[in-house]
């Protein structure tokens, strides 16, 4: 049949240029941020909340996000959109909610992306002094990546997904490398799995524990965003996302474990709130060389780079949907006819993060606690809360038997609501132990004023859809299609072509 | 941007370069014309006197395999009921690169949406289209060399055949003169790709609801199209493939 043969070849022409799952897998892990996580995250996790059950809790958080995944995945199949998080809930729960979650997100990826230049600025300024004997501010270094993040976006220039590749499993090399010199060489006492006995689940501050790990896992949930370019949208965003979810969250538990075996896990917060984010180079140095040392922070830098360009982009990207979709300001819609970059969207972001930088650099907090670790905590919230909203979103839309199709009520119902309620879990904990994450006195009013600014950017959304309804009800009848806003979106349960 | 020419504001074809009148919605095998709508894209989205590129290169490829289906669609040969691509005459045009596209599309039993014949034609259409342009004497290809090694470019033989394009839709926009079937099409693209803004320079703002307007009046098929590369060239930005 020679007509059958030829619609092969249209498909098949047009797979070979999209991504496989690897590709995918460096994509989205380029933004989770595999040494940033577990030098950076990992260690001030310890120092600021002061608990010890971290390692357990980024395997906890593994299988939730894996649970979660199984409803996200299978709705990537159905609705085809790389607006991903907010595309989900306008389908399950209405146009309102929709737009609250989209601005939850723009929100959450910008605090994100904003408290990463205070890992940057601090970690290179120190590396500068230390070992170049340059005495910088962490705001001028910050301010130098910021330039070059603002230049990248502006003229759309990605890494090279083959320096990106060649980085991560540097990178990851090196987090593993690091982590068996810590397990060879333990704290009197011996190996001990005290911090990942899931005990520790049961102790005080779990809830602490856990949001630092989600913070870690955030950029993982980019996969859906490329359901459309990816070769088989039934199969690569699938592997790709439970190959990401596996290699970040072994990773990050192994090395956590790691560090608290080199210090012993009676000493783990003490040595993470004297050293920092040099723990993890300190416990090493004696027994490896000062090149690999040096390696190693050279790696963490260019992984803070690579996870600010990252959110940068994400960050654009949800200016830019939701400008071209007419929610927010058409001029957000914008792009750069030359080099395809969504112009406005990046441009805004960049804003942002310079007033934020100056902000912190005037009053003088400290770069580490309260820009890095504070902000991407507080994204990483988020980003929770939006997958929480997700998951229900998922199974209510599943609910209707037309949308599950051949799909079976497991793998799409009964996933996403047990991951709905997990999630929920975990945020109600979180917000209970929102004092202890932030390491501020448990009276604190910034224990929910930070995370009020959801529910503020939420209740804004559906205000604002409402308003839209009125006022433009063509903007408001497109919400939730993104680029897609012309267009119908729903991908045909039969394979087509695409 | 040497956009020189306005000579032709009245709207008379220059003697060369457009070699096909501009085709209404009537235009009809029986006419020795085709409406080469990939032809005035592509110089669009092209400098005029050095055909350096004017936009990014892939949007390109979704601008230029958009026109190519325009083309089609233009000459009544397709039908996009529902965003599926469906054959309706198959007389073999007198073009010969849409009668390879309109083969290819007949070779497909199945129809096949329009966002993929979009992905499908995108890959080789900057090149079939700066081939078809120097067959007809329009562009001459030059061997520059850049910093990466040397680079093919095309580069337009007479500078106001070039222009024109460019210059036909910014003086109707201005004097509020309505477009005809192809210049709709053409301007949609351009509004779809983002290019208006570099094409109609100076004055976006009023040109710009005027082409919207232009574009929104247009036939079903013809509006199917322009959303389709619309959200094709957005999807193309949000993934930044």
């Amino acid at each position: 049949m020679p007509a059958q043969h030829s619609a092969d070849t249209v498909s098949s022409t047009l797979a070979r240029s999209r991504l496989g799952v690897w590709p995918l897998v460096f994509t989205v892990m380029a933004a989770a941020a595999p040494l940033t996580v577990v030098a950076g995250g990992a260690t001030t996790g310890f120092a600021v909340t002061g608990i010890t059950g971290i390692p357990i809790a980024y395997v906890l958080v593994a299988l939730l996000l894996a649970l979660f995944s199984v409803g996200y995945v299978a709705m990537s199949r159905r609705v085809l959109n790389a607006g991903a998080f907010y595309t989900y809930i306008t389908h399950g729960m209405g146009k309102p909610a929709g737009i609250g979650a989209a601005f939850v997100a723009l929100l959450a990826y910008n605090t994100m992306q904003i408290g990463l230049y205070g890992g940057f600025g601090a970690v290179l300024a120190q590396f500068l002094d230390t070992r170049a004997g340059l005495h910088l501010p962490w705001w001028l270094c910050a301010y130098a990546a910021w330039v070059i993040v603002g230049l990248l976006g502006v003229r759309r220039i990605d890494l090279n997904s083959r320096i990106l590749a060649t980085l991560l499993i540097a990178e990851i090399a090196v987090a593993v490398i690091f982590a068996a010199v810590h397990v060879t060489h333990p704290a009197p006492g011996g190996i001990s799995f005290a911090t990942l006995a899931p005990s520790n689940v049961l102790t005080a501050g779990i809830g602490a524990a856990l949001a630092v790990a989600i913070a870690g896992f955030v950029g993982f949930e980019g996969t859906a965003v490329f359901s459309e370019e990816s070769k088989d949208p039934h199969t690569t965003v699938a592997r790709a996302t439970y190959l990401a979810l596996t290699i970040i969250g072994l990773l990050y538990a192994f090395c956590a474990w790691a560090m608290s075996v080199a210090t012993g896990p009676a000493h783990i917060v003490d040595q993470a709130r004297a050293q920092g984010t040099e723990l993890i180079f300190t416990l090493v140095a004696p027994y490896l060389g000062q090149t690999v040392v040096d390696l190693g922070h050279l790696l963490f830098v260019t992984s803070l780079f690579a996870a600010l360009l990252a959110f940068h982009n994400t960050a654009a990207r949800y200016f830019f949907a939701l400008g071209r979709e007419g929610v927010l300001p058409a001029i957000l819609g914008r792009t750069s006819p030359r080099s395809r970059a969504p112009l406005t969207g990046s441009l805004v972001q960049t804003g942002l993060a310079a007033i934020v930088l100056a902000v912190y650099a005037i009053a003088g907090w400290d770069p580490i606690v309260r820009l890095f670790f504070w902000l991407t905590v507080l994204g990483g919230l988020g980003v929770l809360v939006l997958m929480t909203a997700t998951s229900m979103a998922v199974a209510v839309y599943f609910t209707a038997p037309g949308n599950r199709d051949h799909l079976g009520a497991g793998r799409t119902l009964l996933a996403s609501f047990t991951a709905a309620v997990g999630l929920a879990l975990v945020v109600i904990v979180t917000l209970d132990e929102f004092a202890i994450l932030l390491g501020v006195d448990p009276t604190s009013s910034l224990r929910w004023q930070l995370p009020a600014t959801y529910a503020v950017a939420a209740a804004a959304g559906i205000v604002w859809a409402l308003i839209l309804k009125t006022i433009r009800p063509q903007a408001y009848a497109a919400i939730g299609r993104g680029a897609n806003s012309a267009t119908i979106d729903l991908r045909p349960p039969t394979r087509g072509g695409r | 941007m040497a956009y020189i020419n306005t000579a032709y504001s009245n709207g008379s074809a220059p003697a060369r370069g457009r070699h096909a009148a501009v085709a209404g919605w009537a235009a009809g095998p029986q006419r020795p014309t085709w409406p080469l709508v990939a032809d005035d894209f592509f110089r669009l989205a092209h400098r005029d006197h050095d055909g350096r590129p004017l936009l990014d290169e892939h949007v390109t490829g979704l601008g230029l395999a958009a026109a190519l289906l325009a083309e089609l669609v233009l000459a009544r040969r397709l039908a996009l009921p529902g965003g599926q691509v469906i054959i309706v005459d198959a007389t073999p045009p007198i073009d010969a690169l849409a009668h390879t596209v309109l083969d290819r599309l007949a070779a497909e039993q199945a129809a096949l949406p329009v966002r993929t014949w979009l992905a499908y034609l995108a890959r080789t259409a900057q090149r079939d289209i700066a081939d078809r342009l120097t067959r007809a004497g329009h562009l001459r290809q030059t061997t520059g060399r850049g910093l990466f090694g040397r680079r093919v470019r095309y580069v337009p033989t007479d500078m106001n055949t070039a222009a024109w394009p460019w210059a036909r839709l910014s003086s109707r926009l201005q004097k509020g003169q309505p477009l005809d079937g192809f210049d709709t099409v053409l301007g949609g693209l351009v509004l779809a790709t983002d290019l208006y803004r570099t094409v109609l320079l100076g004055h976006s703002a009023d040109l710009e609801a005027g082409l919207r307007a232009a574009a929104a009046d247009a036939p079903a098929p013809v509006r199917e199209l322009l959303a389709h590369t619309e959200a094709a060239v957005g999807d193309a930005i949000i993934t930044r493939r």
